[in-house]
């Protein structure tokens, strides 16, 4: 169980997150909308260690992360992805996947993701060299192999056709497993559907509100 | 073996550990100005301890290197905060005021009538080590080429594992490695300490070599030289800064009739690599190319 309480992140005077409370549990998929500039990808930073909160705690199975560097809490299981792929450009992408890998239970799962992904043939290519869309599948299994609490996507549509956004969405589906609880932030909501089971709306200084839960009923 | 050929060989050796400590906190992401200063404490550490407390060079040796690496972990703790330029200059600093301390420490003993022991600028002299032990230049090269193959191997061993991968994440995207779990602190300072580990152990073998040190030798000159030699090489293996060190003192300082034009050719090569190869001529992408093709071949 991983959740946010009361968090408030302000820069410069400008209140980015007041008052923001979620809690995930295992398995669950939660998707994130809301307009350009509410802070969305503040409350990713936040939640994944990448920004301190300046007020609130961070739980996950009640272990309080709130001060932990990033490093710690991606230690701890939760990952994410960046809205511009990142990688090392100067090691090609299976040196950099088994970096992520460190546990031989997750060498094997690494190794059935690359298998289940299409990604055996890019292996030895550098990120540079590697289409988006294969780079994206990368990017989600580098945060699966090691079987994390929480998975946070950050826009995994943004520059994704919607057929590749499709098969996207399905890899996702298929390969997420009942322990990962998700949290994606995207404007698109037909692959929002796809993949998650509830959907809230962040607006400006009102956090995060319930839109339409089991929008797929 | 000719005399002239075996002193450039040793220099070259001696140097080799100077380049490849600048290598070891260029893999980390930063740039330092005061490889020097850790080579000339491994210097006289060694010295003092041979000479002026008559221990055995083994140990002496292996003080230098604690020496070195305890004050570049001293360094890298200071430094913690900083990094790009900032951590340059600080390097720089702590490297001119070893210097200077270099400049007003003395402490000398008188010794079968010779004066041993740092003696402000004149320095130290008479470290007696390897006339006592009557070894000839060849005999030297051989123990400083031991010496450079064992840490090589313990390199390449470090590039095999997933540590070396780790290092360059944390050099060129720190944040990237934040989010696979690695902590960049942790790896800066382990790589700043052996960095000076590397570089005072090579600081302790020149002062053997030398027979006499001073602080003028320790000079910012030969940092940059150092961290040149590491650029030109290349980032993508321990072999790029002995690359870098054969290019300018092996073909360079060595060819007599070249050594009068040796800082223009060198400046000259290390702007026209900067151009055109700027991770150097070994790089980072180069080396993971060759591995994979070789790996494929053998799979």
């Amino acid at each position: 169980m991983y959740s946010l309480h009361g968090i408030g992140k302000s820069f410069g005077g400008i209140d980015v997150l007041t008052d923001i409370s979620l809690t995930l549990k295992p398995g669950q998929r939660l998707g994130i909308t809301g307009a350009n500039g509410v802070g969305k990808s503040t409350l990713i930073n936040v939640a994944t260690g990448f920004l301190k909160p300046d007020s609130g705690h961070i739980q996950l199975n009640n272990k309080t992360l709130t001060h932990q560097p990033a490093w710690a809490f991606a230690q701890a299981g939760i990952q994410r992805t960046f809205q511009s792929t990142r990688f090392l450009i100067t090691a090609n992408l299976g040196e950099q996947l088994l970096l992520a890998a460190r546990a031989p239970e997750s060498k094997r799962r690494l190794a059935k993701l690359i298998e289940l992904s299409g990604l055996q043939a890019s292996l030895h290519l550098f990120p540079d060299e590697i289409p988006l869309p294969m780079l994206r599948k990368a990017e989600v299994i580098r945060g699966l192999a090691a079987s994390p609490e929480v998975l946070f996507l950050d826009e995994p549509s943004a520059g994704l056709t919607a057929i590749e956004l499709d098969q996207f969405g399905v890899f996702l589906q298929q390969n997420l497993g009942q322990k990962t609880a998700l949290v994606v932030v995207e404007h698109r909501f037909d692959f929002m559907l796809m993949i998650t089971d509830s959907v809230v709306e962040m607006q400006l200084n009102r956090g995060l509100v319930e839109k339409g839960t089991d929008v797929k009923t | 073996m000719d005399m002239y050929l075996a002193s450039v060989l040793t220099n070259m050796t001696l140097i080799a550990f100077l380049a490849l400590s600048a290598y070891l906190v260029l893999v980390v992401g930063e740039v330092s100005f005061g490889q020097q200063a850790f080579f000339g404490i491994g210097a006289y550490i060694t010295a003092s301890a041979t000479a002026l407390a008559g221990a055995h060079v083994f140990w002496g040796l292996l003080a230098g290197a604690i020496g070195g690496a305890s004050c570049a972990l001293v360094l890298g703790l200071l430094t913690i905060r900083l990094s790009g330029i900032y951590f340059a200059i600080s390097t720089l600093c702590f490297a001119e005021l070893l210097r200077f301390f270099l400049l007003h420490l003395r402490f000398t003993q008188s010794v079968d009538g010779r004066i041993i022991g740092p003696d402000g600028p004149e320095g130290f002299s008479n470290i007696r080590w390897i006339f006592e032990n009557n070894y000839q230049v060849t005999d030297f090269l051989l123990l400083a080429v031991t010496c450079l193959i064992i840490l090589l191997i313990v390199l390449f061993s470090l590039e095999r594992s997933p540590i070396m991968l780790g290092a360059r994440m944390v050099g060129n995207d720190p944040i990237l490695a934040q989010s696979q779990g690695l902590n960049p602190t942790r790896y800066r300072l382990s790589f700043i300490t052996l960095s000076g580990a590397v570089a005072g152990f090579g600081g302790g073998l020149f002062a053997l070599f030398n027979t006499h040190i001073e602080p003028a030798m320790f000079g910012v000159m030969l940092g940059i030289h150092g961290l040149a030699y590491a650029v030109i090489g290349g980032l993508g293996s321990a072999i790029g800064p002995l690359l870098g060190v054969f290019l300018d003192i092996g073909l360079l300082e060595s060819i007599r009739s070249l050594a009068a034009y040796r800082m223009i050719i060198f400046g000259g090569l290390v702007a026209l690599l900067l151009v055109f190869r700027p991770e150097g001529i070994i790089s980072p992408r180069l080396v993971s190319h060759l591995k994979s093709r070789w790996r494929n071949r053998h799979v």
